[in-house]
């Protein structure tokens, strides 16, 4: 669970960097490209200025009537109209380290109008370094008397390179924000729906997790039950078949009652065990260096009986009969093979043989037992360790079974860190290849 | 045979079933049972006739079988009494590894046959 949270928290946190580098990314992207479209208008705007009739005017209210005057005041008039978006162009010159307006885009008849020669007092710093270095500034936003604005100016030069004049451009800075608002607004409406996308699913894992809780609780507290009334009888018939005052006829019923009891025991022990090793509730340390041999005998001496009854052989490799240290656990690697052993007799053909080798691979011990039974198709054979799974043929074999031994097989292989690995063909025979690790 | 040389043994179990079951196995095997059904009657009897050996289940109503062995061990007249953990769960094997693991041997009832414990009990006893 803490894992869980820690990756979902990692996945949260890294989404959320991303929205807010690219909101930050597509501010400054939109911001920057409007300013830059700015000074390329301003730049337009003073290339159509005429130098020479601009040079005849003296910059005093007698100008007014001027053609050349009218020819710029009509000519920026008609520039604004097509930039919608701008609010004022305007033309000003510096004289004595003072600006004054030449002509704007406002009509004569506007009172937003800036009249010839009138002094731009509140002219912002930017403006001034674009009369003296010449630079070409976009600024804002800065509020003065006629709004709150985002500005560019770029200089005109004379044909000797010296400023002239400049040229002004005013956007509405609210219209400006207003775009890198939305842009933002955007962004985080997306991070947001992700984030919640995020949440929403570690909530349905976390309620995910705590249905398989409850359910393996379920089981573990079923078989718990089972396992008193069963270890009962387990002692009260081991008790019964050393009683001297019993005749041996009986004596053979009890026994028979006792193989049974034995195996519901075994089969409650392993859904613990499944169950315990699904939630890793035993100790990993605890694993020990096991003779994996003793398992495997003792697997075959249980199964002796389903043996006999199928007058199936089981040829045991040399190197089983000594000593193979593999780390786990006896009892419940005899399960392992009391599973793999039962399934190889339980399919295979009256009379056929079961191959047990053993062998090291490195560092590991490989232990394949291979039958000559009814198989599993190409088709089915990645489902068989999948809980309650059956393959077809093994249905219509008629063969008893609940799917669950390959799926507790599997866990308590890999709860020991090794492996299992099955290949089969159709009625030529399965093959199970078990790896467990010695270090 | 002697009665006074006769060992005794304690069982704690919920389950009267058991109870008596161990009651028979040990009274044919010459052991002097006495049984209580919870931790608290067990602590009781302990304190007041001193039992060779104890065997305890672990999941009882009331205090549990490690809450016993816990005070047993922490009342230094009795302190050194053996205990044989006898049970079904599986989840309490660690907390018995925390206990004094020289006196005490850790069984599951499913897993054993009633010769077993007998042998146990035989061996400890001596």
């Amino acid at each position: 669970m803490k894992k869980d949270l820690f990756y979902f928290s990692t996945i949260f946190c890294f989404i959320l960097a991303i929205g807010i580098g690219t909101g930050f990314f597509l501010y400054n992207y939109f911001h920057k490209d409007e300013l830059n479209s700015l000074i390329s208008r301003a730049n337009i705007i003073s290339s159509l200025i005429d130098l020479d009739q601009l040079s005849t005017l003296s910059i005093t209210t007698p100008d007014v009537s001027n053609q050349n005057y009218l020819n710029l005041k009509n000519s920026l008039i008609k520039i604004s109209s097509y930039n919608s978006d701008t609010r004022f162009t305007y033309v000003m010159v510096q004289k004595e380290k003072k600006i004054y307006f030449i002509a704007d885009s406002e009509p004569a008849s506007s009172p937003d109008s800036s009249p010839l020669g009138q002094q731009y007092t509140e002219a912002p710093t930017g403006l001034y370094d674009t009369f003296n270095k010449g630079e070409a500034h976009t600024l804002g936003p800065y509020t003065d008397r006629w709004g709150s604005w985002i500005s560019a100016f770029v200089p005109v030069f004379d044909s000797s390179g010296n400023v002239i004049y400049a040229v002004g451009i005013d956007i509405d800075s609210a219209a400006h924000y207003r775009i890198l608002y939305s842009v933002i607004l955007l962004t985080s409406i997306v991070t947001i729906f992700f984030l919640i996308i995020i949440i929403a699913t570690y909530r349905l894992r976390k309620k995910e997790k705590k249905i398989i809780q409850i359910k393996s609780d379920f089981i573990t507290l079923a078989a718990h039950e089972l396992r008193s009334p069963l270890s009962l009888m387990r002692w009260r018939l081991s008790m019964l078949v050393e009683n001297s005052e019993i005749n041996e006829n009986v004596k053979k019923e009890i026994e028979e009652i006792k193989i049974s009891t034995l195996r519901l025991i075994t089969m409650t022990n392993s859904v613990l065990v499944t169950t315990a090793t699904e939630h890793n509730i035993i100790d990993h340390q605890k694993f020990q260096l096991v003779d994996v041999s003793i398992s495997i005998v003792k697997a075959i001496e249980a199964l002796k009986d389903m043996q006999k009854q199928k007058n199936i052989s089981i040829n045991l490799s040399e190197y089983l009969k000594k000593p193979c240290l593999v780390l786990g656990e006896i009892e419940k690697l005899e399960l392992v093979f009391i599973n793999l052993l039962s399934n190889s007799i339980k399919y295979s053909p009256q009379g056929s043989t079961v191959f047990v080798t053993l062998s090291s691979e490195g560092l590991k011990k490989v232990i394949v037992i291979e039958d000559q039974g009814i198989g599993i198709s190409k088709k089915e054979i990645k489902n068989i360790f999948d809980g309650f799974f059956r393959a077809e043929n093994a249905k219509r074999s008629g063969v008893r079974g609940s799917g669950f031994g390959l799926y507790m097989t599997k866990k308590i292989i890999e709860f020991f860190g090794g492996v299992i690995e099955c290949s089969s063909e159709i009625n030529k025979g399965t093959t199970f290849k078990v790896t467990l690790n010695t270090k | 045979m002697e009665h006074n040389k006769q060992k005794t043994v304690l069982i704690v179990d919920d389950e009267p079933a058991f109870r008596m079951l161990l009651t028979d196995l040990f009274t044919k095997n010459n052991i002097h049972v006495i049984s209580a059904e919870n931790s608290q009657h067990a602590f009781e009897i302990i304190t007041t006739q001193k039992p060779n050996l104890v065997i305890t289940d672990i999941i009882m109503p009331g205090e549990s079988g490690l809450d016993l062995i816990e005070k047993v061990r922490a009342t230094p007249e009795i302190a050194q009494t053996f205990f044989i953990v006898l049970t079904n769960s599986l989840k309490s094997m660690d907390l018995v590894h925390a206990l004094n693991e020289k006196v005490t041997i850790f069984l599951q009832k499913s897993d054993i046959e009633p010769n077993f414990l007998l042998q146990k009990v035989n061996e400890n006893l001596k």
